[in-house]
């Protein structure tokens, strides 16, 4: 993990901001669901790769 | 099926046709999912949801750590792909087929462990109309990525390129596509610990 620190430790920092503005702003349910519709796109653009 | 010049030619209607169908079966099938999904999650009490999402979220963040850091969990998964034998049904019938498995996707190969994040989304956010967007979304971008093959392959024809060439060429991205599935399981599941969870 060490190896490869700033990669995992930027996604992580990233992930943490974007928590704590999700929950800051109490509007958990709308902008949860608009990064996991962009993740949902990610994911079957990323499966395009596989066998 | 979409890339062989035979099957672009092939007799049963045209491959505009086929893709579209495919296309729509993809969408269906992913957003019907999403809607019972998100039916079945409305009917389970909100703080069981909002801890099933914290463990799983934590589950998530150290899959994908380990991925990051180069290691490899393989994804629980069937891992196959759509049966051969559906193209002896007629075209219209296995772009349909295709359509409606992959739009799901449960029953293929899913490759990254991020995918969990689809239908785990639609059932635990407990909305039907969410778990419709989000899996709806997934299954539109696997029903548009035939469009995009068949452009590739079109231009490949028209430039006097091997069509053949494309697949591996695309396949050859999967070690990189693995580390983006990883950063953003990685991601997406500290979101939800920071949101949801603490």
């Amino acid at each position: 993990v060490l190896k490869r620190a700033p990669l995992w430790l930027v996604v992580l920092a990233s992930g943490a901001v974007i928590g704590a503005t999700v929950r800051i702003e109490r509007e958990v349910s709308g902008a949860l669901i608009a990064l996991l519709i962009f993740s949902s796109a990610l994911v079957g653009l990323l499966q395009q790769t596989l066998p | 099926v979409i890339a062989r010049p035979d099957v672009l030619r092939g007799s049963a209607g045209s491959w505009q046709a086929r893709a579209l169908l495919y296309t729509v079966a993809a969408l269906s099938a992913a957003g019907l999912s999403g809607l019972v999904l998100g039916t079945l999650g409305r009917a389970i009490d909100p703080s069981t949801r909002a801890g099933a999402a914290t463990l799983l979220a934590a589950v998530g963040l150290f899959v994908g750590l380990v991925r990051l850091a180069g290691a490899r969990l393989a994804p629980l998964q069937c891992d196959r792909e759509t049966p051969q034998s559906w193209l002896h049904q007629g075209l219209r019938l296995a772009a349909i087929k295709n359509g409606l498995a992959l739009g799901n996707g449960a029953t293929t190969r899913l490759g990254f462990w991020s995918w969990y994040l689809i239908p785990l989304s639609a059932l635990l956010l407990g909305d039907p109309l969410a778990g419709a967007a989000i899996y709806g979304v997934y299954g539109l971008t696997r029903g548009v990525s035939a469009w995009i093959w068949i452009v590739m392959t079109v231009r490949a024809h028209r430039i006097g390129a091997d069509p053949r060439d494309i697949p591996p060429r695309i396949l050859g991205w999967g070690h990189v596509a693995s580390y983006v599935s990883a950063a953003q399981l990685t991601a997406v599941a500290t979101v939800v610990l920071v949101a949801v969870g603490f």
